[in-house]
């Protein structure tokens, strides 16, 4: 069975589209049949961020509509293996996904595909509403501020009690925080929440921190998920998270201010 | 081209369901324009935000008769003017007399009958506190069954139990008492007719005894309520606020004379 996860946090610009792109890819290196799609209808962006914008011909909707078979709007990545990207409509609004569409084109993935990440739009109406629907397990992105985990905390809400699983009454859908944009200097100066007080305020499962880092717009930029950068911290961060989603048990990374950096500079050259 | 794409071959035009809503009832307890300005502005100075765009009820039951002769009619276009100056939109006129209908009337809002005519002394006992703003919960007897999913309504009278977390957005009503245990979150709302337990974080709001109950208590663990309120009187509440030393530990919250003890348990 494919699972479905759907990356959603209610406020908008904290890193869904980032995450999705980065988590898509992960779990395509790790050997993984992975298919990312963009419910951002009239918005879309993660094209953009896996660089294959200019390989758009069809659309999610017109998949939707009838208008184009499944496999003339997947879009196979060039650089990863095993990895696909259904791109959304730059033309239409978001009421163009309906339930029985959005299912149809689900249950056609779900042949080809052991995972389907979903790439939410921001807010918690019909395109938020259609991509967290028929989801198994949520990854609720959340930056380290009190708005962003009120709308977390409201998107939860509405996972318990309008997706799929809580309609028909099966197993809830399983919750995972992604706490994003994490700074460790504007945590200490009293300018954000830590993670214990977002994760005691939401009260569900961590399963990563992503710093704060300037590699992800530059990677963004160039197109690449971030995650392909190894060498970066934010990067690190998400294969750190992609293996914790598969059952490894890591401990959790960036959480520190930097301080040695200001230590090295005062005592250079000493020990 | 902006045709809309339906899939489904028909589509209705809309659908009618029927919900129950926690609304604010202002219960006058006088006709002066004036002094009802001058309660809401004191209100309002202490908390700028509570009435962005709060609908409102007005009672007119406590209105005693001398109050509402001939001359001292309420100008309903007037008081309604007023009202939205504070972020209050008034959405109906509840009980009076026939006057007081037809005046309804012809502004354009709705009128509603008084519920059960609640045992008249506990109003007149209120007059004696004139900052009373009553919440009550309008369960009126045509409301059909809640279909909305973000309100759970229960109907067992003894005890609901709820054990996931409660969420920003979510309302949660017992008809008797509401035991809740986990976090109830800033943004949620319970209701109850009865008592409110909540073994874990209270950081929403909690209005026990809804329908009337002024025994009711609300019992928490720890003790960061947005708003408590029993029978209608109600306490907002903050970090900084009074009731600071309390902030954070195990509380029960009980009415008594018309005004509301927040005690350590
Ligand atoms: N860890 C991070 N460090 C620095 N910048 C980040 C990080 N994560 C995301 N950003 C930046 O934040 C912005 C919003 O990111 P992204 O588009 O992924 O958010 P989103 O939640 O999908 O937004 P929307 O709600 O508009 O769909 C982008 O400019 C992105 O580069
Ligand atoms: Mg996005």
């Amino acid at each position: 069975m494919a699972r479905i996860i759907v990356v959603t946090s209610g406020k908008g610009g904290v890193g869904k589209t980032t995450t999705s792109a980065s988590i898509a890819t992960g779990l395509a290196l790790k050997g993984h049949r992975t298919v990312v799609i963009d419910f951002d209808v009239g918005l879309r962006n993660l094209d953009l961020l896996m660089g294959c914008e200019r390989r758009v011909v069809y659309d999610f909707v017109n998949v939707i509509n009838g208008e184009a078979e499944l496999h003339q709007a997947l879009i196979r990545d060039k650089r990863t293996e095993n990895l696909s990207i259904l791109p959304a409509s730059q033309t239409r609004d978001k009421e163009a996904l309906t339930f029985e569409g959005v299912e149809k084109v689900l249950n056609l993935l779900a042949k080809d595909f052991e995972f389907i990440v979903c790439d939410s739009p921001a807010g918690i109406e019909h395109g938020a509403l259609m991509a967290l629907y028929f989801a198994d397990e949520a990854i609720i992105t959340t930056n380290p501020e009190v708005s962003s985990v009120r709308d977390s905390d409201r998107i939860l809400g509405i996972l318990q009690s309008k997706s799929r699983r809580a309609k028909e009454n099966l197993e809830p859908v399983k919750e995972h925080l992604l706490v994003t944009r994490y700074n460790p200097e504007r945590v200490t100066r009293g300018e954000m929440l830590n993670i214990t007080d977002v994760e005691e305020i939401l009260a569900i499962p961590l399963i990563g921190v992503i710093p704060e880092s300037s590699s992800v717009l530059k990677a963004s930029n160039q197109g690449v998920p971030v995650i392909c950068n190894n060498e970066t911290d934010a990067g690190q961060a998400y294969s750190d998270v992609v293996s914790r989603f598969l059952g490894e048990n890591l401990p959790h990374r960036f959480l520190e201010a930097n301080r040695k950096g200001f230590l090295q500079r005062m005592f250079g050259g000493i020990g | 081209m902006t045709l809309k794409l339906h899939t489904g071959s028909t589509t209705a035009a809309f659908k009618m369901t029927g919900s129950i809503y926690t609304l604010t009832t202002l219960e006058l307890h006088t006709t002066n324009p004036a002094d009802i300005t001058t309660q809401l502005e004191t209100m309002t100075r202490k908390a700028p935000n509570f009435f962005q765009q709060t609908p409102v009820i007005i009672a007119l039951e406590s209105l005693t008769a001398e109050l509402t002769t001939e001359q001292s009619t309420i100008d309903l276009f007037k008081l309604r003017h007023s009202l939205q100056q504070f972020g209050l939109y008034l959405i109906a006129v509840r009980g009076g007399q026939e006057k007081d209908r037809q005046a309804a009337m012809l502004a354009g809002i709705p009128w509603l009958p008084s519920p059960k005519q609640q045992d008249k002394s506990s109003h007149q006992d209120e007059k004696t506190d004139s900052n009373v703003v009553m919440i009550q919960s309008q369960t009126t007897s045509q409301a059909a069954k809640c279909q909305n999913d973000t309100v759970q309504q229960v109907t067992d009278k003894k005890t609901t139990l709820i054990e996931q977390p409660v969420r920003s957005g979510q309302q949660i009503y017992a008809e008797g008492d509401l035991v809740i245990t986990s976090p109830v979150s800033s943004g949620a709302e319970l209701l109850a007719g009865g008592n409110i337990h909540v073994y874990g974080p209270l950081r929403g709001r909690a209005l026990a005894g809804v329908n009337g109950n002024s025994e009711a208590r609300i019992f928490c663990l720890q003790f960061e309520a947005e708003l408590i309120s029993i029978n209608g009187q109600y306490k907002m509440l903050s970090a900084s606020s009074d009731t600071d030393n309390l902030w954070g530990s195990s509380v029960i919250v009980a009415l008594n004379n018309q005004s509301l003890h927040i005690k350590k348990l």
